[in-house]
């Protein structure tokens, strides 16, 4: 068949109508089925005033936080690994008050089992809360890479580290390094442990795989583990002892934050966890 | 081929060749009609499940889509870090695009027809033969990055009009006119196979001036007349040879050979019939400001500008858009030029025209912006690397787990120290756009202490260019 000019414009018309119908039924259908996006609702933490203070050397006292009122945070699994869409630990719940002078912020979440031991394929449960180190955070993402470049102030809370700090022992497994290579009469892996502050650490990140921990440590917190949840309490001096490194809050104004929860059981450690979305904290 | 005297780093000798089909079988292959059909074949179907992917994928994550991991991680990669440098334009050979405008232009899909070939076979325009129409539409396509590499409908729309455009200015105009002045993905390809340490270029040219009719242009029973337009009996670039092959099979002589040679001996080329442009310079220049910007956005750690490649905001992606332009389109020739500039009046010649400073030294950002590409794809392939092998078992996202690595986690390989990665290839890279940049020089001017004044301004722009680009990928 002899390929004319006809010929030619009827195949383009034939395949532009049919690519653009194609492209259209794509746009608007994904994985067969149409995609309604809700708007997008930001949850709200209101930190109260209060004039109590709280001592966490005494433990954790829920009744402390039995009146204040609670803001449900989702999380979501990271979409780095299986399973994508199942959230291992769906939801925490975030409390907080301040008394001018302190912040607290107090974060409980549904656990079947306490986690506070490390050993082979054993992890720690923890909690983290984020705070970008910048007014002008991007809205749209979360990840630690692309806070500008002040980066993040992450308070990081793990139960292995709390039984460490307030329990004073320890929570290593029974596995254990050979410190001498053959032929050596003297230990040549020594083990390094900067002695505990807190059992908070206090990091920073301001690119991916930058996690590093403050040289000052101004994050105390505990947990305590109890029918089958968790409640942590964090405490930070509300004015920022250092204003490169710390986030900073003041009465009336309002920050950015975000969650992070790790199930130890369920193999979360490192970059595994359930994060949130953006959270609005707001003091009054 | 051109003899050069000159030396790259006064010790590579640039005439060196090793000619691959000397051996028997490798010229028994590449002769063979299913050379090189059979890999675009095999090419071709994994295009087809590429786009079903992309298409199914809809606006689901593009971190687990096989299209988008496939187009924009393994095969960017291979063609930035092996295929381009390393076997010039290899992926033109295998590339299925134009495979059913060459059908519909021959009728045939594996055997020759001799005589005229099929569909309108309109010449294209003269004053559009070269690399703009290709700047121009890689700069645009650039524009949808944000989403093409986020959002499988993208990349199916992309290779989509990529496959349909091909088709259809097949129909209308001759022989391979899309793959030589239209295809977004070609013209880099043009531009950077000047460096490849691979050619195809005819041996003895006392046959071709004696052998007529030329059949590599003309064709015979064994194989088209070049699909390229080239004239295969005399070209010296790599620019334009689409590696299809048909000029090893044409010739009755095996006079046609594939050589390995020294990395960027194209450079030095400058001939009537293949003369060094502002096209090709434009191209550079566009090449090496897309990687900094893309740098910027994709690996860069300023959300900000991420969100506006994204088009979070409208506002955002148009400033996105007018920034990239003016900046490939503008500021990074016009810094070159007051460089040029500088390089003319530092060498005292008066005689040799500004713009064949400007041209000439833009071929270093050949070397140059391969090294920073290859940087780059680095900073693409360790971070996301092993989704590959996810979507390979599962190129649906149905639940599949055909080669058992499915449920492999993402797997950050050397992140740790990617950044000295990037840097050692951007030095190495930095070498060759020196070396080649002194042998210009000495193209340029006339006599060698000119060239060594003139050279200076350019030897400090491509350092600043590599300070840049260090303290991008190492911070």
């Amino acid at each position: 068949m002899k390929i004319t000019k006809p010929i030619v414009i009827a195949i383009t018309l034939v395949l532009t109508i049919a690519f653009v119908a194609l492209v259209y039924f794509g746009m608007t259908r994904a994985r067969g089925a149409p995609v309604a996006v809700p708007p997008l609702q930001r949850a709200t933490l209101v930190s109260h005033y209060k004039t109590q203070s709280l001592d966490l050397t005494q433990d954790v006292a829920l009744a402390d936080w039995a009146d204040i009122p609670g803001t449900a945070v989702e999380l979501v699994y990271q979409a780095m690994i299986p399973p994508w869409s199942k959230g291992l630990i769906p939801a925490v719940t975030a409390k907080s008050f301040h008394n001018d002078t302190e912040l607290y912020v107090y974060v409980t979440w549904k656990d079947e089992s306490e986690n506070r031991a490390l050993g082979v394929g054993e992890f720690s449960d923890a909690v983290a809360l984020m705070f970008p180190l910048s007014n002008d955070a991007p809205p749209s993402t979360l990840m630690m890479g692309f806070m500008g470049k002040q980066g993040v102030n992450v308070w990081h809370w793990q139960a292995t580290q709390d039984t460490e700090f307030w329990s004073k022992k320890s929570v290593s497994a029974d596995a254990y390094s050979d410190f001498l290579y053959p032929f050596e009469e003297q230990e040549t892996l020594t083990i390094a442990k900067s002695p505990l502050t807190s059992a908070v650490s206090d990091l920073l990140a301001v690119k991916v795989t930058t996690t590093t921990a403050k040289a000052t440590q101004n994050v105390q917190g505990r947990g305590v583990w109890d029918k089958g949840a968790w409640h942590v309490v964090f405490k930070r001096a509300l004015k920022a002892t250092n204003a490169k490194e710390d986030a900073a809050f003041a009465h009336g104004a309002r920050k950015l934050m975000a969650f992070a929860a790790w199930s130890g059981d369920k193999g979360d450690r490192g970059g595994r966890k359930s994060i949130s979305d953006w959270v609005q904290l707001e003091f009054r | 081929m051109i003899e050069t005297k000159d030396k790259l780093f006064g010790i590579v000798d640039l005439n060196a060749r090793f000619e691959l089909t000397k051996f028997k079988p490798v010229r028994a292959v590449l002769k063979s009609r299913w050379m090189p059909l059979l890999p675009i074949l095999i090419n071709l179907f994994m295009f087809v499940i590429i786009l079903l992917a992309a298409f199914t994928g809809g606006l689901s994550a593009g971190n687990y889509n096989f299209g988008i991991m496939i187009v924009w991680i393994l095969w960017w990669v291979l063609l930035m870090m092996m295929l381009v440098p390393g076997f010039s334009r290899a992926w033109c050979m295998v590339c299925p695009f134009p495979i059913f405008s060459d059908w519909a232009q021959r009728t045939r899909l594996f055997d020759v027809k001799p005589g005229k070939l099929g569909g309108l076979g309109l010449k294209w325009p003269k004053k559009l033969s070269n690399m703009w129409v290709m700047n121009i539409a890689f700069l645009v396509t650039t524009f949808f990055s944000g989403f093409m590499t986020v959002l499988p409908i993208a990349t199916f729309i992309l290779l989509g009009i990529i496959i349909i455009g091909a088709f259809v200015i097949g129909l209308i105009f001759e022989k391979r006119t899309f793959c030589l002045y239209l295809c977004p993905v070609s013209g880099f390809q043009g531009l950077y196979s000047q460096f490849a340490t691979v050619e195809v270029r005819r041996k003895d040219w006392e046959i071709c001036k004696n052998h007529n009719p030329k059949t590599c242009y003309v064709g015979n029973e064994k194989g088209y007349g070049c699909p390229w337009n080239r004239t295969p009996f005399d070209f010296q670039k790599n620019t334009y040879c689409g590696m299809c092959l048909e000029c090893l099979k044409t010739c009755p002589y095996d006079n046609m050979a594939i050589n390995l040679r020294p990395p960027g001996v194209d450079l030095l080329v400058d001939t009537k019939r293949e003369p060094r442009g502002l096209d090709e310079a434009w191209k550079a220049f566009i090449m090496l400001g897309i990687a900094i910007v893309f740098y910027l956005a994709f690996q860069g750690p300023w959300g900000f500008f991420k969100d506006m490649v994204r088009g979070v905001t409208l506002p955002g992606y148009l400033g996105y858009i007018a920034f990239h332009t003016v900046f490939n389109l503008l500021i990074i020739p016009g810094v070159f030029f007051v460089f040029a500039y500088l390089s003319k009046r530092l060498s005292g010649n008066t005689e040799v025209p500004l713009k064949s400073v400007f041209t000439n030294f833009a071929y270093t950002l050949i070397p140059m912006g391969l090294g920073v590409w290859m940087g780059f794809s680095v900073g693409i392939l360790l971070p996301n690397g092993s989704y590959i092998l996810r979507v390979l078992s599962d190129p649906f996202a149905w639940g599949w787990n055909l080669f058992g690595t499915a449920q492999i986690p993402w797997t950050p390989v050397l992140t740790g120290i990617m950044g000295y990665i990037q840097g050692a290839i951007l030095i190495v890279f930095f070498a060759f756009a020196v070396g080649y940049g002194w042998l210009l020089a000495k193209q340029i001017y006339a006599d060698v202490k000119q060239a060594k004044r003139g050279f200076i301004p350019i030897l400090t722009f491509l350092t600043l260019i590599t300070l840049v680009f260090l303290w991008l990928f190492v911070g």
